[in-house]
């Protein structure tokens, strides 16, 4: 599989994440965290778990049947009056969205906060042709201004510090503001203002689309989303063809997650539910419906759950590497746990291999997902991916990882090698041992007690286990003794 | 936009192809209906929770007993607020409690949207009524309409919300029912807002920076 996004070097990039990005982001998942841990308790654990349950069995329904629900939306939305396009990679979608600028002589394009638009560089792609993009959510204003990358699904600049902002609000809209977050939103407010009400074009996402009536559903909290979606003549929403949902009982379910999970609040301030055009609204309403390897991800059985995502970030917030590294290092529009199992599926294991190994497995991202993705049975899934490549795709590890895996394996199965191993190991490593510890070895080993020590080879396992096991058996003895 | 229709076909195709291995029937919808486990309550518990939770969203709440409230109510607003223009709904509530009528008397000048309702941008106070209400979150619900465009609750720096207590709705399940059908709707809870730097809440990012619900009785 091709891609055009370069490799992630997921090890490098975390050698140049600044100390200030660990610290903001663990102030952003522990407010997150904390304010969810509130909400929940006040909906009661058990009710928590049972939306949980059924949010995950809704997902795994819509996305087996998700050919049915996909025309459904088309009939309707149709019905309503909109225009239904499909895209089944990025270019395709920007050729798309450039011909609807095209056709309207579109200058200036407003943008809600979308995650499946940074997948498709869409800004570049309608830059290239003269035209003005300004993305309006405040976090991706500001790292649009930086010509940075969004470092949190739900909180595009939490890396930034308000005297980063204060500077980049001095140094390119030349106005002269304090570090205080009231005033830099002042600023953006005022200057945004003027573009909604001269955009040309609106583009959003769309955080779910009701089948049943053909709704587009956008969770906003600043009402970005709703300027976007209304002033301009044209609204164009991209969505990926995994956000659908069967109907709107289906929908309450995953908004009573969805901002609890992600904010901790009970809801955002500001939902809005599209169907097609709508009196008052834009002259024209074109929904882009986008695959851009989502039917890859949805093919294998073992994968097909990350699809449930609905973007919350809460595996973010909880993920103990994530909270160390930031989003950036992930290289890629999804970070965090989430970015680990969705980039390598979405741009191929040749760009995103790197990432299934940015985990622990402590599974806290499982925990936390309100859809209940199995996030760490994906990663060790797309590992053997890597490494030894399956029918989605052959293996892109390094030849010696895999001659080596295998070595180990045949080594580890075979009870001669196994002992002569465990006996070479013990007398190969005396020189390096101190106590029970080895607290250094030689390259490329190095790199593992570069951060801890490793624990000496003490004894024979197989050994040890039949003294465990005779020891457990008198132990059992002298019970029934009793 | 020649090969489209090639798009949608190959969505098609690789969509089936990958859940060749999917058996039919299984994986069955669940009952959602299990979601819905709010009880709701007494008419006056479900307001003053109403009012409570918009207050926690950093909106203001209120009661208003009858046009002998709500006259003074609106211009201490009208007073506090500075309020030069203003916009109204067109929904029967406004009629019946002579909204407009005492706007006039206040000195406020009236507007009406047009278009898309860019010129309500100009606006101090958009006055609406919600169609639903919902206590847990503090939610307002907005059908969209021609006697209430969704510009009116979005662009004046001010969104009054009047509303009956008749409008109260358990949970989002029967705002749904409601509304699900309509073209357009939103569900507004508290002012425009946002945590974007050093999570530190700002309200009146480009909504509006005052979000005030009053319950008419």
């Amino acid at each position: 599989m091709k891609s055009a996004h370069p490799r992630i070097d997921f090890r490098a990039n975390t050698r140049s994440v600044p100390p200030k990005i660990a610290a903001a982001t663990q102030k952003n998942a522990q407010t997150a965290l904390r304010k969810r841990a509130e909400v929940v308790a006040a909906m009661g654990e058990e009710n928590w778990q049972s939306l949980r349950a059924i949010a995950h069995d809704m997902r795994m329904h819509t996305i087996t049947h998700l050919d049915r629900y996909l025309a459904l939306v088309e009939e309707k939305v149709k019905a309503a009056g909109g225009i239904v396009h499909w895209a089944r990679d990025a270019e395709e979608a920007n050729r798309i969205v450039l011909e609807i600028a095209r056709r309207r002589n579109v200058k200036k394009v407003v943008k809600a906060k979308s995650m499946v638009s940074e997948e498709l560089e869409i800004n570049h792609a309608l830059e290239k042709e003269g035209i003005r993009v300004f993305e309006t959510d405040l976090g991706e204003y500001i790292v649009q201004m930086a010509g940075q990358r969004p470092s949190h699904v739900t909180n595009p600049a939490l890396h930034m510090t308000k005297e980063d902002i204060a500077e980049l609000f001095r140094e390119k809209l030349h106005v002269d503001v304090q570090p205080d977050p009231k005033m830099l939103t002042e600023i953006a407010r005022e200057r945004l203002r003027a573009e909604f009400l001269a955009a040309d074009m609106g583009i959003s996402g769309g955080n779910f689309l009701v089948a049943e009536t053909g709704t587009l559903v956008l969770v906003t909290n600043e009402g970005n989303g709703r300027m976007c979606t209304s002033l301009p003549p044209v609204h164009v929403a991209i969505v990926g063809i995994e956000k659908i949902v069967p109907d709107w009982e289906s929908a309450a379910v995953l908004l009573k997650l969805l901002a609890r999970s992600a904010t901790g609040a009970k809801i955002t301030a500001y939902n809005t539910f599209i169907t097609g055009r709508w009196e008052g609204g834009p002259e024209e309403f074109h929904l882009v419906l986008l695959d851009n390897g989502r039917t890859r991800v949805l093919a294998d059985e073992a994968t097909r759950e990350t699809l449930f995502c609905i973007r919350c970030g809460a595996c973010m917030n909880i993920c103990p590497v994530f909270n160390h590294v930031g989003g950036h290092a992930y290289g890629a529009t999804y970070p965090g746990p989430i970015g680990a199992i969705l980039t390598p599926q979405l741009l191929g294991t040749g760009v995103g291999g790197a990432l299934p190994f940015a985990s622990t497995l402590c599974g806290a991202c499982s925990e936390a997902c309100p859809v209940k993705i199995p996030i760490p049975d994906i990663l060790l899934h797309l590992r053997r991916r890597v490494l030894e490549g399956d029918r989605i795709e052959g293996p892109v590890g390094p030849a010696w990882m895999r001659v080596a895996a295998k070595t180990m394996r045949f080594v580890l199965g075979t009870k001669t090698l196994y002992l002569l191993g465990a006996r070479l190991n013990r007398v190969l490593q005396t020189p390096l041992r101190r106590g029970d510890w080895i607290p250094w070895m030689p390259p490329p080993l190095s790199r593992w007690t570069m951060a801890r020590p490793f624990p000496a080879f003490r004894g024979d396992f197989r050994k040890w286990w039949r003294n465990r096991a005779a020891g457990d058996s008198s132990l059992q003895e002298k019970k029934h003794e009793r | 936009m020649s090969d489209k229709r090639t798009d949608r076909e190959i969505i098609f195709k690789r969509v089936s192809e990958g859940l060749a291995d999917v058996a039919p029937r299984s994986f069955p919808m669940p009952d959602t209906g299990k979601a819905f486990f709010r009880p709701g309550g007494d008419r006056e518990k479900e307001v003053d929770l109403l009012l409570a939770e918009v207050v926690k969203t950093g909106g203001a709440a209120r009661r208003i007993r009858g046009r002998g409230e709500l006259v003074p109510a609106l211009a201490e607003l009208v007073k506090q607020e500075q309020v030069k223009k203003a916009a109204v709904s067109g929904c029967g509530m406004i009629g019946d409690l002579q909204v407009c009528g005492i706007l006039g008397g206040l000195n406020v000048e009236l507007r009406q949207a047009e278009g898309r309702g860019h010129n309500l941008s100009e606006c101090d106070l958009g006055i609406v009524v919600a169609d639903a209400l919902l206590p847990e979150t503090g939610t307002v619900v907005l059908r969209t309409g021609r006697e209430q465009p969704q510009a009116l609750s979005l662009l004046p720096r001010i969104c009054l919300v009047l509303a009956a207590p008749s409008a109260l709705r358990r949970d989002l399940h029967e705002a749904f029912a409601l509304a699900g059908g309509d073209r357009h709707f939103v569900l507004v809870s508290g002012p425009s807002r946002t945590a974007d730097i050093e999570k530190i809440l700002t309200l009146g990012v480009h909504g509006p920076k005052l979000f005030s619900l009053w319950v008419c009785e």
